[in-house]
């Protein structure tokens, strides 16, 4: 695999991380 | 560029990927987290013998709390599934990630706090240097990330003098690889167990050493 495939497909994984963050602090202070 | 290393398991890329994800969600979770806090105006206290003039919001000690292991112990794994592999690392962004968010929000709260009024230089102060603990080893890592190699975990995480023993150590392997007979290390431990043997006697010992290690004699 590519360099610059890593380097997106393990920016998609932090967007997605971003996103779980954000659900389990909505879930847990809620 | 394709990655030259060693081909990585999916199984191994999936704790990789993973890890980064929860490491990523930690950092968010905190960085919510500490803006309820800061919202209430900055400190907040649960349990203990007394009833608290600011209790916490609910749930924001347990997401704090479990953010920072989560987000410690995911941040381990996520360096040594990487290393060696070749894949590029994001494992230098955490620490500037951690300390540029939490530094964001003081400066939020420092020039617009909740209560309204001035500049909260109690939290300026903090707010500022937390953006240069992060914002100055991101500059180091953003500028390694064009050098040949710079991309590798060791690199993006070896503190600037870390870079001395890696010479070192490359110095090390460097000569090893030179001499086929191996290293002058490997001589001095094979002439080491000579001594011990009785073969060699001390005098010789000290000797031979001196030899290796090009004292002459």
């Amino acid at each position: 695999m590519k360099r610059s495939s890593w380097v997106m497909l393990q920016l998609a994984v932090v967007a997605v991380g971003i996103w779980f963050g954000v659900w389990v602090f909505r879930a847990v202070t809620m | 560029m394709t990655i030259p290393s060693a081909p990585i398991s999916l199984r191994k890329t999936a704790v990789m990927l993973g890890s980064l994800a929860l490491v990523t969600a930690s950092l968010t979770a905190l960085f919510l987290g500490m803006r309820a806090v800061m919202d209430i105006g900055g400190a907040c206290a649960s349990g203990g013998p007394y009833v608290p003039v600011r209790p916490c919001p609910s749930g924001v000690p347990l997401v704090m709390v479990g953010g920072i292991w989560i987000g410690m112990i995911m941040a381990a794994v996520y360096a040594s599934t990487n290393a060696g592999t070749g894949i590029p690392s994001f494992a230098g962004l955490f620490w500037p990630g951690l300390f540029m968010s939490l530094g964001w929000n003081f400066l939020d709260y420092a020039f617009d706090p909740p209560g309204g009024g001035g500049i909260v230089w109690g939290w300026l102060i903090p707010g500022a240097i937390f953006m240069a603990m992060g914002g100055i080893p991101l500059a180091w890592v953003l500028r390694s990330l064009g050098k040949p190699g710079g991309g590798d975990v060791r690199s993006l995480l070896a503190p600037p003098g870390g870079r001395v023993v890696a010479r070192m150590v490359r110095g090390v392997r460097a000569g090893a690889a030179a001499s086929p007979g191996g290293g002058v290390v490997e001589e001095l431990e094979r002439l080491d167990a000579l001594r011990r043997s009785g073969a060699v006697d001390d005098e010789e010992y000290r000797l031979a050493k001196r030899r290796l290690l090009g004292g002459g004699g």
